[in-house]
């Protein structure tokens, strides 16, 4: 009796001792990891401020909006920064997740071909989260295991950003050769082998490794699984989500569940009311810059489906720029939207290959402009000549163009001009006097203060 | 003797049940005087008698086994001529009528002193309220041996030599007075009981003790010393009152909690606050700003509280005894006839201060300024028309001409109010030997300060105490209270709605109302202002409102196996029902977005019960001088909570309130429970009153503890020497009392989440599939289990003196402690990439020690009677160990790394950069050190760490919010029926880290603050006062020396003040008066409460702490409730 007495499990929470048993657990464990996307510090908020924020493509209009992202756009990052901490936390909390999962499973008795595609998942997750890491940080702590003293958290150092991307490379390598290359039904939107192959090629573009990005994306083109829709709006209407030119999207759905993608009030204008967000006050996040408002050519189809000059309010327009991608005409409530977030689609493979291509040999003619003016047709654009393209260097321009106006707030302005090395100079003729320590961001101060032995900041930062 | 419960002593207790208490005692040869000793101790009664008495009686033996009170005292007596009597439970023992009848200076010692009959004064001698006479009350004529004794009426008659002779009135057990004969020939003489008397019984853990047995650190106070005044609960009573105390009144929420720290901060992560005791039931009171754990109490219904501070007396609460504990015994009822009292006073409460914020034109001047300054610096023109500036650089039309707004609206003046406050009570009580009762129901009602905030109690009590046998006894308190509080949302961030920050920093050349009657809004000013929304508006427009239904009760039975075996078993409950309602209407804007708005609401509900069951047996032994007695328990504790949470939008409009008329958004229950189980035992031995020792025990088993840790033992052991009895002292007439003690015991503290010790899994759903996709489960590691987790251990030695001088006229209690608390339940940051950002963890150790003092002095005794009680306490805090690395941990409030905690440190230090100044032109930027966005006019920073550069690793400590020491003192002066109490609380040498400047006194335009910021630098020619930074819109261009981005000591200040908390006058009618009236008691009376603090804090309340701060992050003001002044008139009216 005493010690059934004082033996009290919590009642309204599962606790580890009796989890982690069945096939039924580890599919939860695996959603778990996937959940860990939906964080503010991983693409809730985190990759937005980092990704488009800190770019020349979107600032913060005013303090009211946050000092924190306000910071990040203004190069003004303190090592205190709310958002370089939270980006860092939820990183590693969705790498526990995943790493859990890799864990636990050997010895759970369950369906051998589930098996091997939750630890495939897993190691997709946990290779996406490292990804993003590595291209924010440089050198992180690469920890692949599950945590279960705290005491051994204390014994990680930062590992070079060389044997991150390693890691990187064989996790996405694994999941490629081990997930489906599609799902049905109710698993549309898990990880596809087509999405790990994409990733990898990401990693070899941002590693410069030109060769294995070119042949990667060709494998993913002459699958055939994906093709470019014909309209670009189509690719953001929240009816048509996973279509066939989606890689990778982080699922959304509204109504309550705490699952609704927060965009809708996260780029409103803050002073437009209800207006723009029909439910709830904009937060004012991610606005477009007056020069990202000019990128476009006069024709590009792209422009009103990616930003709205203004709204109207008591019947007159309000000029006041935001980004329109993310826009559900009709949210559940505040932050609870449907939009989902696309992490990677066949026009960015697309694109990578004819960059990679660029790099390996410069051509007038080549597979690379095709793929270029492939995706300038679509856009309503008239193709680029070899006349215009006529040096390697032009055409990497070229597709940093077009980069940027095709991928426009989809998180990879800022990584496409870090991996280009063309961060500090695109930056500087913006205005923006910055210098080459900016290019990482800080290590959190709080994870200095609790472990200085082993995690050292940044140069450059306090 | 601790067999018997808590109730017997606090209560009168009818005359025929004290006489017909058992006693079993052997005694051969000893003085009457110490027979009598002997019988006190035994059996728990008191006598009072003139020392004379006694003095010519030869030694007696006695044999008494079982035999009546009565009976003995009979035999004891009789012999001797004595008689007794049964008055206000004490046993006065007197002369014989017959003898008494006509008093005789021979009963006096020396029979041959001179007879002078000049004069023959008569007089009565009555106790107390006037109302009981006392017989055998000693009066001698002073320096001379003339004298009598007063008569079963209390009656004396006496013969003086001459006119400037003075009387001296004495009695065991009751204050002496001295009264100048002058012309009198008839005086009457009130005596007062000594309160402080040693023989007075104290109430502790599992049972009562006499004072002067008592070997460890205990404090008191009394119903008398909490009577009347206008406190909602019971630890503000507590207020400066004792040494070791330190209640802090941070909000004025009405309803609101105090904070309550005895002999320091030991715990980091687990509570500081006491544990309380009602009427034998510890209760769980979670200490919260917004609503007081203890606000069901009436205070009124409080007959003493006693504050257990060191480890020998809080070691029999085991693992909950770290933090000190308060033990609350409530009022019983008397036998005899039944007592009505009424007891009711109103009054009126005021903010005690405002804080000077600029005018409309003053703000005006600054937003102008901001902007301009910030234009410049981009390239700008000051001149420059609004559409050749951005967006955050323009000035408002309304603000271009700031000489002609004038004051504009006072936004303080606005929301604050004169509030009523009302208290009625009625209070009936009696009964005869077998039974007896005190019931009451009170009313309290306290409007706010703060518009629309309030707090009511509908407060009953029933307490009954019944002799069902000579062996059986049984006794019932029941407590149903029902509480309503209107907290507003006054305190917090103005974004969240926090009515006292929108107030300072609310546009002042608004008005409250447009022309058409609707509100304004500070929401739609534009781009560079801060969104603040009507504090107006924030106060009478939302709702949000508690209420509480609680019920407390305890039922005991207490059976006389043997005459010295008592069993009691204790059964006690405490029901909790709360409920929160919250609704914003359309109006009320939020986050930023200007109304109308989508209404929301919500609806909270905690319900919880909590029982005890409780064994004890205790067992008493005398021999000769040797007294022992022991005392052993089971006890188990049981507390279930749930909570629901409902919360509802899309409300169509704001007509009704309700959930049901919005849309249901969300809505979840859970549930909680923990469980503990004790075993405990206590040992006193007494040799001759003089030896004392007292050893304890306690065994916890708690659920909240891990696996490997789910019992504690917890010992303790005290030993006292009353060097005042010891025969060589009695050469020292002017000590009366002297005694030396000393305790050192382990004791814990367990105030932690119920399942902390268990590794969790979350939910964290996720969404796949097509077309309207499907929510699919998700659970994942939330929290690190930890199968070691245990209660924090506390280590506590105390070494004490009480010395009393002259017959108590001055008594000093004086402590010196030392405690460590070690293995602290602290939720430990961890390093991140384990996936947990913290974990609860033992870790580390904190010291307290210090010294109290307390010293009672009567400075007159006469028709005037004046006494003072001081008390001050030295507490010095200090932490010995942390974490794993050793490392600081570091509080986060609002700001990253605002506090820090370091070895060798006081806890909790407020952490950031030092402030020396300005930057006054270029030259100065360029030639010390800065930061890279530094520029003249900016605040400039220590280089604390001497490289040349300024950096975050030049933050350093700014200031300490625990205080060097803190200081309590009372004066009661009494004239006649007048009866005067001044308290005063100080507390000296702590610092405040006023964080609401970040808002009100940031210098950058957002909102309106502080007048002094228009004393800023504006050029090097004009550089204001040299302290104040230039006012900039574009502080987002400064990160590093903005004064709302970074902790700095701009924001810190001396947090010490004085303060009269309290000053009662009351007029007790007298007794002659009354009786015509057919009354037995009214006094009338005024109270003060605040009139007056003297500090140099500038914000509201130097006693400030933020609503959910954490531990490590004491002393912030961000915006509290301010406190009030209140007047009350009230009177107590008994018949």
């Amino acid at each position: 009796c005493k010690d059934g007495f004082l033996s009290l499990a919590p009642i309204s929470e599962t606790n580890n001792l009796n989890f982690y048993r069945n096939e039924a657990d580890m599919l939860n464990a695996v959603n778990a990891a996937y959940a860990s996307l939906q964080f503010g510090g991983v693409y809730n908020q985190s990759m937005y401020a980092i990704g488009e924020g800190i770019s020349d493509n979107t600032e913060i209009l005013d303090a009211q909006s946050g000092i924190d992202i306000s910071q990040l756009d203004a190069f003004t990052t303190l090592s205190n920064n709310g958002i370089v901490s939270e980006t860092w936390n939820d990183h590693y909390r969705g790498i526990l997740a995943a790493n859990t999962v890799l864990d636990r499973i050997g010895t759970v008795s369950m369906n051998e071909a589930m098996k091997t595609r939750f630890s495939a998942e897993a190691k997709f997750l946990r290779a996406l989260l490292y990804f993003n890491l590595v291209r924010m940080y440089g050198d992180v702590p690469l920890l692949l295991k599950e945590t279960t003293d705290v005491t051994e958290g204390y014994t990680y150092t930062r590992n070079p950003a060389s044997e991150v991307y390693i890691q990187v490379e064989k996790d996405f390598t694994e999941a490629a050769q081990a997930l489906p290359a599609s799902y049905s039904g109710a698993d549309v939107g898990r990880a596809t082998s087509g999405a790990a192959k994409g990733l990898l090629a990401k990693v070899y573009l941002t590693q410069k490794k030109w060769q294995q990005a070119a042949d990667k994306t060709k494998e993913i083109i002459d699958a055939g699984t994906y093709d470019l829709l014909a309209s670009y709006a189509d690719i953001f209407r929240i009816n048509n989500k996973n279509h066939k030119e989606s890689l990778f999207e982080v699922q959304y759905k509204k109504g309550g569940f705490g699952l609704g993608s927060p965009f809708n009030n996260r780029f409103a204008p803050r002073l437009a009311g209800v207006v723009v967000t029909t439910i709830g006050a904009g937060t004012g996040h991610n606005l477009p810059t007056a020069d990202m408002n000019r990128a476009y050519e006069a024709q590009d189809l792209r422009k009103d489906i990616s930003i709205a000059q203004g709204y109207t309010s008591g019947g007159t327009f309000v000029q006041s720029p935001y980004v329109r991608k993310y826009m559900d005409p009709a949210p559940f409530a505040a932050s609870d939207a449907d939009n989902n977030w696309p992490v990677l689609r066949y026009a960015d493979v697309l694109l990578m290959r004819a960059e990679a291509l660029n790099e390996l040999s410069f051509s007038t003619s080549g597979e690379a402009l095709l793929i270029l003016n492939r995706i300038r047709k679509r856009a309503g654009l008239s193709d680029k000549t070899s006349e215009q393209l006529n040096s390697q260097a032009a055409f990497r321009l070229a597709v940093e163009q077009e980069r940027r106006v095709e991928l426009a707030f989809e998180n990879h302005r800022w990584f496409d001009l870090l991996r280009t090395d063309r961060a500090i100079a695109v930056m500087n003729s913006k205005g923006f006097n910055i210098q080459s320590y900016q290019l990482l961001l800080p290590i959190p101060l709080t994870q200095i203060e609790i472990n200085p032995s082993q995690i050292k900041q940044n140069p450059g930062y306090n | 003797i601790f067999f018997l419960s808590a109730m017997a002593y606090a209560h009168h207790t009818p005359a025929q049940e004290l006489l017909n208490r058992g006693v079993s005692l052997k005694l051969s040869s000893v003085s009457l005087r110490e027979a009598l000793n002997k019988i006190e101790t035994n059996t728990k009664v008191r006598f009072a008698y003139s020392s004379e008495l006694l003095k010519t009686t030869e030694p007696v033996s006695i044999t008494a086994r079982n035999e009546t009170l009565s009976s003995v005292l009979d035999r004891l007596l009789k012999p001797y001529d004595i008689t007794y009597r049964v008055v206000n439970s004490q046993i006065l023992l007197s002369r014989s009528k017959k003898e008494n009848t006509a008093p005789q200076p021979a009963e006096l010692p020396q029979p041959n002193a001179p007879e002078t009959t000049d004069r023959v004064i008569k007089g009565t001698v009555t106790s107390n309220d006037g109302k009981e006479a006392l017989p055998g009350v000693s009066v001698v004529v002073k320096g001379s041996n003339i004298g009598t004794t007063t008569d079963m009426e209390g009656q004396y008659e006496l013969s003086v030599p001459e006119s400037s002779a003075i009387l001296v009135f004495s009695f065991v057990g009751y204050i002496s007075r001295e009264t100048p004969v002058g012309n009198l020939s008839q005086i009457n003489v009130i005596l007062q009981a000594d309160i402080k008397a040693l023989n007075e019984v104290v109430v502790v853990g599992y049972g009562t003790q006499k004072r002067g047995d008592i070997t460890g650190a205990v404090a008191s106070v009394s119903a008398k010393d909490i009577q009347g005044l206008p406190t909602p609960s019971l630890d503000g009573a507590l207020t400066a009152k004792m040494p070791g105390v330190y209640v802090a009144q941070s909000t004025g929420t009405p309803g609101g909690g105090l904070s309550v720290r005895v002999r320091g901060t030991g715990s980091i992560g687990a509570g500081n606050e006491p544990l309380y005791v009602i009427d034998g039931f510890p209760v769980t009171a979670d200490y919260s700003q917004m609503s007081n754990p203890l606000k069901a109490l009436n205070p009124n219904d409080i007959e003493s509280i006693e504050i257990l501070k060191d480890a020998s007396s809080t070691a029999i609460y085991g693992s909950r005894g770290s933090n000190g504990v308060v033990l609350v015994t409530t009022k019983g009822g008397k036998a005899g006839k039944m007592r009505v009292d009424i007891d009711t006073y109103t009054g009126i409460q005021r903010v005690t201060k405002h804080m000077d914020m600029m005018n409309a034109s003053e703000f005006a001047q600054y937003i102008k300024d901001s902007r301009n300054n910030a234009w410049v610096d981009v390239g700008g023109n000051p001149n420059d028309p609004n559409s050749a500036r951005s967006a955050i650089y323009q000035i408002l039309p309304a603000l271009q001409n700031p000489e002609s707004l004038g004051e504009g609206t006072d936004w303080q003046r606005e929301i604050f109010r004169q509030a009523a406050t009302h208290n009625v009570q009625l209070t009936l009580s009696g009964g005869n030997e077998n039974i007896r009762y005190m019931t009451s129901g009170g009313y309290y009602k306290q409007d706010g300060i703060i518009l629309n905030s309030g707090f009511e109690r509908y407060s009953f009590r029933v307490n009954l105490e019944a002799n069902a046998s000579k062996k059986f006894k049984i006794g019932l308190n029941l407590t149903p209270a029902y509480t309503i509080s209107n907290p507003t949302n006054s305190e917090g961030h103005w974004a969240d709605g926090g009515i006292v920050l929108s107030a300072l920093t609310m546009a002042p050349h608004l008005p409250v109302y447009k022309e058409d009657g609707t509100y304004t809004t500070g929401l739609d000013l534009g781009n560079g202002f801060s969104a603040i929304e009507n504090p107006v508006k924030l106060a009478k427009e939302r709702v949000n409102r508690m209420n509480e239904l609680r019920l407390l009760g305890t039922v005991y039975g207490e059976y006389k196996i043997l005459n010295n075996l008592t069993y009691k078993l204790l059964l006690g409950t405490d029901l909790q029902n709360s409920g929160t309602k919250t609704f914003r209407p359309s109006t009320v804007g939020i986050g930023g977005a200007l109304p109308p708005v989508i209404p929301s609401g919500s609806n909270e509900n905690r319900s919880s019960y909590n029982w005890l069951i409780e064994h004890t047996l205790a067992y008493t032994k005398s021999w000769n001088k040797h007294d022992f007695n022991i005392l052993g328990g089971f006890t188990a504790q049981k507390a279930h909570s749930d909570y629901a949470l409902i919360n509802s939008t899309n409300f169509p409009n704001d007509l009704v309130e309700t959930l049901n008329a919005g849309i249901v958004s969300s809505a979840t229950t859970t549930a909680t429970e923990w469980s503990l189980l004790s075993f405990l035992a206590r040992a006193n031995y007494s040799y001759a009153s003089k030896y004392l020792l007292t050893a304890t025990i306690r065994r916890d088993g708690s659920s909240r503890f891990g696996e490997n840790n789910k019992w504690g033992t917890f010992p303790s052991v005290s030993a006292g020497w009353r060097l005042s009895e010891e025969a060589f002292m009695k050469d020292l007439p002017v000590v009366n009392e002297l005694k030396l003690r000393a305790s050192y015991g382990h004791t814990g503290n367990n105030f932690i989440g119920n399942y902390d010790h268990v590794g969790l899994i979350a939910k964290r759903n996720y969404v796949f599939g097509t077309g309207s996709q499907t929510v699919v489960n998700g659970l994942g590691p939330n929290r690190i289990s930890n199968p070691n987790l245990s209660w924090e251990k506390n280590k506590q030695m105390d070494v004490g003196l009480e010395l009393g001088l002259f017959q108590n006229r001055i008594f000093l209690v004086a402590d010196y402690y030392r405690k460590i608390t070690s293995d602290l339940l602290l939720n430990v940051p961890t390093p991140s990439i384990t996936g947990y950002t913290s974990a609860r963890q033992n870790i580390g150790k904190i010291e307290n020690k210090g010294w109290e003092f307390g010293l009672t002095t009567r400075n007159i005794d006469k028709a005037v009677k004046w006494t003072t009680d001081f008390n001050i306490s030295f507490n010095r805090n200090k932490v010995l160990s942390l974490g794993p690395s050793g490392e600081p941990l570091y509080g986060n409030y609002q700001l990253t790394s605002s506090h820090i905690t370091q070895i060798g440190k006081p806890m909790g230090n407020f952490y950031g950069y030092q402030a020396i100044g300005i930057y006054m032109n270029q030259e100065q930027v360029d030639n010390n050190p800065k930061f890279a966005d530094s520029k003249p006019g900016q605040l400039r920073f220590a280089d604390v760490n001497n490289d040349g550069r300024l950096s975050s690793d030049d933050r350093t400590i700014l200031g300490n919010p625990q205080p060097d020491f803190i200081y309590g003192m009372t004066n009661t002066v009494s004239f006649k029926g007048f009866d005067l109490n001044v308290l005063l609380q100080g507390v000296q040498g702590n610092e405040i880290l006023h964080l609401g400047r970040r808002f009100y006194a940031n210098y950058a335009g957002t909102a309106n603050g502080l007048k002094e910021m228009t004393n800023s630098w504006k050029s090097e020619q004009d550089p204001g006062d040299g302290r104040t930074p230039r006012v900039n819109r574009d502080l987002n261009r400064y990160t590093n020396s903005n004064a709302s981005a970074n902790i700095s000591s701009i924001f810190v200040e001396d947090g010490s003040f004085l303060r009269i908390r309290n000053i009662a006058l009351g007029y007790a009618i007298p007794p002659k008066l009354l009786e015509k009236a057919k009354l037995r008691t009214l006094r009338v009376y005024v109270n003060l409460q605040n009139p007056v603090t003297w500090t140099k804090y500038t914000g509201y309340n130097p006693e400030v702490s933020v609503q959910g701060a954490a531990p490590l992050e004491p002393g912030v003001d961000y915006g509290g409730y301010p406190i009030a002044k209140v007047y009350t008139v009230g009177f107590n009216l008994g018949f």
